[in-house]
């Protein structure tokens, strides 16, 4: 398994933990609800977002579509319905990744992933992945899950229970069941 | 066997982990290789690979390593076990470390140490004042004892009068 396909992917996955404090707000229609008792009531809800930001010099960097984005005060959340987001690498789309829910708590810098997350390359050699849960922490730079884990290339398969990956070292774990399968590319 | 390279690549291990930095792959825990006819059963193997993800070397250990392969479909399996097995692919080199056992068709060397080159397809073992090397080889074939001189093939049919 080329660890660096591993690594590349799961920083992709990563830059999605700053996308709960972009996206408030991109909405086609924001409801700002009438929140009297601010515990546990959302402060604003979005639906159907399509959002897309660039850099200072125009160039994408992101796109996000989801069915809604809530919002929430106490504690600061945002919590993101069959989130859709492509990242763009130097203008051009580079990662693709999607789940059924992800929640970002924006203190702490995360985001948790749920229900069929998954996360593909495209600028490069083909490269996913799959799982049911996974959690990123943009200040650690750390990504992980103890859900089954699928990685996929052109010519390997890895499967393992769990995933803990540190992007800034540069190394990745696959804590359990780890069954691999490579096949040996036609010379 | 001879297409045993071009064969997919099965491993299952406890648990792995994956170096970007220092290029390390490291296995642990039942783990078990496959590819073809070859089979490797060790405890650990660590596997370094260079950037451009080529194999430098993989070594493995164990209580003890073991591998087999079939060499040839008209050969026994070739089995060798040690506590430590370092494959160096630049060099074609397979070193077996630690009460090394090599052994085929009845024949055996057993060692401290065994060098075998993939390329040359020699093989070196190294003992010390302890422990020797031990080489077994069986007595050829009664049939062929009869006709049989030394350096003479065997002869497939009948026997002198």
């Amino acid at each position: 398994m080329d660890i660096r396909n591993s690594l590349s992917l799961a920083g992709g996955l990563l830059v999605l933990a700053t996308v709960g404090y972009y996206w408030g707000g991109l909405g086609q229609k924001t409801i700002r609800l009438n929140t009297s008792d601010p515990q546990n009531l959302p402060e604003y809800e979005v639906q159907t977002l399509e959002g897309l930001q660039t850099n200072a010099s125009g160039q994408i960097e992101r796109t996000l579509r989801a069915q809604a984005l809530t919002h929430y005060r106490q504690p600061e959340q945002s919590i993101l319905q069959t989130p859709d987001v492509t990242l763009y690498q130097a203008g051009q789309a580079a990662w693709h990744i999607t789940a059924q829910l992800a929640t970002a708590h924006e203190s702490e810098q995360t985001i948790h992933l749920s229900g069929k997350v998954t996360g593909q390359r495209l600028n490069s050699t083909a490269l996913s992945l799959k799982t049911e849960f996974l959690s990123a922490n943009q200040r650690t730079q750390t990504l992980s899950t103890d859900r089954a884990v699928e990685i996929r290339s052109a010519y390997a398969q890895l499967n393992s229970q769990g995933l803990d990956a540190n992007i800034e070292q540069g190394v990745l774990t696959f804590p359990a069941h780890v069954r691999g399968t490579y096949v040996v590319p036609p010379r | 066997l001879p297409n045993d390279r071009d064969q997919p690549i099965s491993i299952a291990a406890n648990s792995a982990s994956f170096n970007e930095k220092t290029g390390i792959a490291t296995y642990t825990g039942n783990i078990e290789v496959q590819q073809g006819s070859l089979l490797i059963k060790a405890d650990e193997i660590i596997a370094t690979v260079d950037k451009q993800g080529t194999i430098i070397s993989v070594v493995a250990k164990g209580k003890p390593a073991r591998f087999q392969q079939q060499p040839a479909t008209d050969k026994g399996i070739a089995s060798a076990e040690a506590e430590e097995v370092n494959y160096q692919a630049r060099d074609g080199l397979v070193q077996l470390k630690g009460n090394a056992k090599l052994q085929q068709d009845n024949s055996s060397f057993k060692s401290q140490q065994i060098s075998y080159s993939l390329d040359k397809g020699e093989i070196e073992a190294k003992g010390d004042s302890k422990n020797r090397v031990q080489l077994v080889f069986p007595p050829p074939k009664k049939e062929d004892r009869k006709t049989k001189k030394l350096g003479e093939p065997p002869t497939s049919t009948g026997t002198q009068p």
